[in-house]
């Protein structure tokens, strides 16, 4: 049996009278990969937000499971690595420093800050600010600082839109490797994207959201 | 703040082995206000910003006012006046550079409301007493107040910087996303700021003569800074760890 377990139950988020999505459940299990497709504002990336518990949904409920235990989203933060696009390195900061920071916030070995500056390219760039960095740099950055505690449970938002084939060949090395750690859920627009789930979930198709094996 | 078990620790699974992603209390801590000093020391935008505004109106109080010499309760009073709004000015960044930067997030992923709030309390701690090391002092020497007692005014000082930048850290993370967040924390801040000032301001005045004791102001500034920082760890995870609606 599978450790890492997702529930969403008839899951619903609207923005004051405007619904983004309704009606939307699903399941999913470690060692899966879920991407999550739909044109923009269809809601990709709330719902990821609704995942890691930085927004609460308007009707329906999720969650997590872990063996017998279940956890709200809130609680399953520190099991969660998130590449999102309003969850930025410091722009003052190094590309070591923020990795250092997180690192201490994760209570991580600070031998790994090295490995993953390596791993993600970016090691001649470590000590520079990250206010200088292209947006393809800003990316690797996002995605070492989110696997850095190398979690269980991963989320990427558009994880091969900024980047070059050296750079999707790693996203695609990370991928594999996170769904033999554990469960990633992947929102993309790019249809190339789509290999890197077993299952899909269409957003934004019609009013009952769309989940397809 | 000793603490035998976080709140992340007591809400994870018990059956699963994730030692390493588990940081120490105060390893967040330091690292949070790490952070902030550094990105204040290459920026210089808070210290800049309020030690500008206490200069120029110190001058300004000094051109039209001249020595204070003879008049302890106006010089602590416009002491007071210079360090409240410089210290709004400088507190009122440390969570609205966090959303306008979107790093206000990263911080809610990784690390535990209580650490936030003890890693900005204690460099907003820190950013006052910078503030008041060279405000205070050049207000004592530009208008000409003489000091009876150097204690009272260094505790009260203290004291009275704790509360702020306990109550400031607070209400900086409430109105963080609000429109017009600078000139707010003044206006939001002020009613729970008011009791620390009067206090303060009491034992100031009595530091430059005005009165002959200063012990019930300090002894009661020094309980209110103290019911401050219990209710910044208090009241902080609700303020910030609510998700949006």
């Amino acid at each position: 049996m599978a450790s890492i377990r997702l529930r969403c139950e008839n899951l619903g988020k609207a923005f004051g009278r405007r619904w983004v999505f309704r009606h939307l459940s699903l399941t999913a299990a470690e060692g899966m990969g879920i991407v999550i497709l739909g044109p923009n504002g269809s809601g990709k990336t709330t719902l990821l937000r609704l995942l890691c518990g930085l927004l609460t949904p308007t009707e329906g409920r999720i969650r997590w499971q872990w063996k017998d235990e279940t956890f709200s989203p809130s609680q399953m933060r520190p099991f969660i690595g998130a590449v999102l696009p309003d969850c930025e390195p410091y722009d003052e900061l190094t590309a070591m420093e923020n990795l250092w920071l997180v690192a201490n916030l994760r209570g991580v070995d600070k031998k790994r800050i090295g490995e993953w500056l390596e791993r993600v390219q970016l090691s001649r760039a470590a000590r520079q600010p990250v206010g200088t960095f292209s947006s393809g740099m800003r990316w690797r950055l996002k995605l070492a600082m989110a696997l850095l505690h190398e979690p269980p449970i991963l989320l990427l938002d558009e994880p091969t839109a900024l980047l070059d084939v050296r750079g999707r060949q790693l996203v695609d090395e990370l991928i594999a490797e996170q769904k033999r750690r554990g469960l990633v859920i992947v929102a993309t627009n790019d249809e190339r994207d789509i290999a890197y789930g077993e299952e899909q979930i269409v957003l934004g198709a019609n009013d009952t959201d769309e989940h397809r094996p | 703040m000793a603490k035998s078990k976080s709140s992340w620790e007591r809400m994870t699974p018990t059956n699963i082995a994730l030692e390493p992603i588990r940081a120490g209390w105060w390893r967040q801590v330091g690292a949070i206000a790490c952070k902030d000093v550094l990105i204040e020391w290459r920026t210089r935008h808070a210290v800049g910003t309020a030690i500008a505004f206490a200069v120029v109106s110190l001058t300004a109080a000094s051109l039209s006012v001249g020595s204070l010499r003879d008049e302890p309760n106006l010089a602590a009073g416009v002491m007071w006046v210079i360090l409240f709004f410089a210290s709004c000015l400088a507190l009122g960044r440390a969570f609205t550079k966090e959303e306008d930067a979107h790093t206000a997030n990263l911080l809610r992923l990784t690390a535990e409301p209580s650490a936030i709030f003890a890693g900005k309390f204690l460099f907003n701690l820190l950013l006052l007493m910078l503030i008041a090391l060279v405000t205070v002092p050049l207000l004592l020497a530009v208008m000409g107040v003489t000091v009876k007692v150097l204690s009272w005014l260094v505790i009260a000082v203290g004291v009275a910087m704790v509360a702020m930048a306990a109550l400031g850290t607070m209400v900086g993370a409430m109105l963080a996303k609000a429109q017009s967040r600078t000139t707010l924390l003044g206006v939001a801040a002020f009613p729970l700021f008011f009791p620390a000032l009067a206090a303060a301001l009491q034992a100031t005045a009595a530091s430059f003569g005005a009165a002959p004791d200063a012990k019930d102001a300090l002894r009661f500034l020094s309980a209110y800074a103290g019911a401050s920082v219990l209710a910044g760890f208090v009241l902080f995870e609700s303020v910030w760890s609510t998700p949006e609606k």
